[in-house]
């Protein structure tokens, strides 16, 4: 007997199960008692204590391993495939719009000129017009003295009057119109533009066409002639009158 | 009791003919005894299989053949089982092939001529076709396995001296031990106390083997054990409900004790000695009377571990048959005078199914009962081959 078998004491005391006992008596029953059925194949681990497999378990597992590596190398080998040639795809659109548009900017490169030239004109311009300002700016306001002008030109009339046709000037008043804070809805009195001339005239016939005259400056507006206290035959003569003034002064 | 059956070929009752020690079951049709049953196993142990199946792919036609790899210490055996009727579960015993492998200088195994095996099989094994899953179960030869029986709480221990034994054989390679209860799970679960088989076998060689077996696109699933394949696939392959099967080569001898959960007590024996072999000639081939020594050492044995697995399983010595597989097996007599000797009914093992591969033409004229021993040098092939039908892609067993 070979050294891996137990000694026959071993196994001495093994009691036989309950139900075989029975069928001792006879040699005929006791065969059909031995020979149990045939039962299902146990192939189960039994928590470790039973394992028929002969091909290691490392060499299964790295098999495995290998057989993921492979599935995932293909699996990235095709999604890198699919980035690759959608960035080179993405890359030949964009060549092809970078060239595009260089075409377009060498056709709008007239455009461009044409521009470029009516911005340095405009620049001119608005320098021109600067300078303009700056002229009328630097250039002293006569309007006082146009109406004045004015006034003095539709008094004296061509020829030189008999004095008895003689209209003299005792007074005159221009007030051009002030500047005044905008917010306030009407203009202040004190900023009114404003004539007043008192004349002194001789005769009475010389009124009618001066008072045309005066209205034909261009200078006076709202001419109106007025003789105080209502009488026209009296010499006084009140002239009122709004002047025209390019701008109000500050 | 075997003392009270007798000894010569007349049967003490016509109802025990068939088991009568020197009349051998030959297959299942011819076998009336207890020890014999019906087609059935065949076909419910596989449809349990059936739904673990592997999925074949869309492009492939779904075919799945599943291969035994017996590799012997001389010969590779190859056989084939196909899928009849996956649903239902039934098989067929497709193909079958052997080959020789390069010998052995001076029966010293060396390092270069293991690596000229690893070379010379996929040279010689079957191609696969294309589209087809070949799911195989491999085998590795006997004397490269070592099988002892140990105390549970010493299996660790044995892990590590088995590894040294390997490492500092030629096989240089740590070992990979698998090990099952000696008595089966219908006395209750195992634990550290019980006694185990252990079956050890380099962990290198496996590993090269299985490459190159899976280079020539064979999925090899598991390498098993000849004893666990032989006990676990007997009866279905077979219709004999052994009490163990004898495995006989030129030189390898295995004895494995079957019991109602599958395998049991497994161990080698003595292999057949070298004068015994020489005395084989061309003209004469080895008769089994010629061995008559060396089969009365194998039915010594044979007592020896009958015994040891009865009171392993709190029984009596089983009557059921001695399956004797292997090529010794084929030789004319070897079963009449091992039944003699053990004074228990023999069969030689022999494939038991609805469909084998065709005879060779050489055989034509032969007896059909001689052609029919043919298959026991199959044994080992086919039993792997339904191994490979029962185990999964995680395993045999898992």
């Amino acid at each position: 007997m070979p050294e891996s078998l137990p000694d026959n004491e071993h196994f001495a005391t093994a009691v036989l199960p309950p139900g075989q006992s029975a069928h001792n008596e006879s040699p005929v029953e006791a065969f059909d008692a031995v020979d149990t059925p045939p039962a299902e194949l146990c192939l189960d681990s039994l928590g470790g204590w039973q394992d028929f497999e002969l091909l290691p378990p490392s060499y299964r597992a790295r098999r495995n391993a290998q057989r993921a590596i492979h599935r995932w190398s293909s699996v990235i080998l095709i999604l890198l495939t699919v980035t690759l040639g959608s960035a080179a795809a993405l890359w030949a659109r964009g060549q092809r719009v970078t060239r595009q548009n260089a075409e377009l900017v060498a056709q709008a490169e007239p455009i461009r000129e044409l521009r470029q030239a009516t911005r340095v004109i405009e620049a001119e311009n608005l320098l021109l017009e600067k300078w303009c300002l700056w002229v009328e700016s630097a250039k002293p306001d006569d309007c006082v003295l146009q109406t004045l002008a004015a006034v003095a030109l539709a008094t004296q009339n061509g020829d030189p009057l008999p004095p008895q046709k003689h209209l003299d000037v005792q007074s005159i008043e221009v007030k051009l119109p002030l500047e005044y804070d905008l917010a306030s809805e009407n203009p202040p009195t004190w900023a009114a533009p404003k004539f007043s001339m008192t004349v002194t005239a001789n005769s009475r016939d010389v009124l009618m066409p001066w008072n045309d005259r005066l209205e034909k400056t261009g200078r006076l507006e709202n001419v109106k002639l007025t003789a105080p206290g209502g009488v026209w035959h009296e010499a006084l003569i009140q002239v009122n009158a709004t002047p025209l003034a390019t701008r109000t002064v500050p | 009791m075997p003392a009270t059956l007798p000894e010569s070929p007349s049967p003490t009752s016509p109802s025990r003919t068939s088991l009568s020690p020197t009349a051998t079951v030959h297959h299942a049709a011819n076998g009336t005894g207890s020890g014999v049953v019906q087609p059935a196993p065949l076909r419910t142990a596989a449809a349990k299989t059936a739904s673990s199946k592997p999925r074949s792919s869309w492009f492939s036609s779904k075919v799945t053949n599943f291969v035994g790899i017996d590799i012997g210490e001389q010969f590779v055996r190859v056989a084939t089982l196909k899928a009849i009727d996956a649903a239902a579960g039934c098989y067929a015993w497709n193909n079958r092939q052997q080959f020789a492998l390069p010998s052995t200088n001076g029966d010293e195994l060396s390092v270069g001529w293991l690596q000229s095996l690893v070379t010379e099989i996929p040279e010689r094994l079957p191609r696969c076709i294309d589209g087809e899953t070949n799911v195989a179960a491999v085998a590795l030869p006997i004397t490269w396995t070592h099988y002892q029986t140990v105390v549970g709480h010493e299996i660790p221990e044995m892990r590590r001296r088995c590894s040294e034994m390997f490492a500092g054989s030629v096989f240089r390679s740590p070992a990979h031990v698998c090990h099952w209860p000696v008595v089966g799970v219908h006395h209750g679960k195992p634990s550290g106390d019980d006694q185990y088989v252990i079956a050890a076998t380099a962990e290198n060689t496996a590993c090269q083997i299985t490459d190159a077996v899976t280079s020539i696109g064979y999925t090899v699933q598991s390498i098993l054990p000849h004893g666990v394949a032989l006990a676990h696939a007997a009866t279905e392959l077979t219709g004999v409900d052994a009490q163990c099967v004898i495995w006989l080569s030129h030189s390898s001898a295995l004895i494995c004790v079957r019991h109602q959960t599958g395998v049991g007590l497994t161990r080698t024996i003595p292999s057949i000695p070298k004068r015994l072999l020489e005395l084989e000639q061309s003209d004469r081939p080895l008769d089994a009377h010629a061995i008559r020594p060396y089969l009365t050492e194998v039915a010594r044995e044979f007592r020896a571990t009958a015994r040891y697995a009865a009171r392993a399983d709190m029984n009596r010595v089983s009557k059921k048959p001695i399956l004797i597989a292997g090529p010794l097996g084929e030789m004319q007599g070897v079963d009449e005078i091992i039944a003699t000797l053990t004074k228990t009914p023999v069969a030689v093992w022999s494939y038991f199914g609805p469909q084998r591969p065709a005879t060779l033409s050489k055989l034509d004229h032969v007896d059909p009962e001689t052609v029919r021993r043919l298959d026991s040098s199959y044994a080992g092939a086919l039993s792997l081959a339904l191994a490979a039908v029962r185990g999964s892609s995680r395993g045999y067993g898992h």
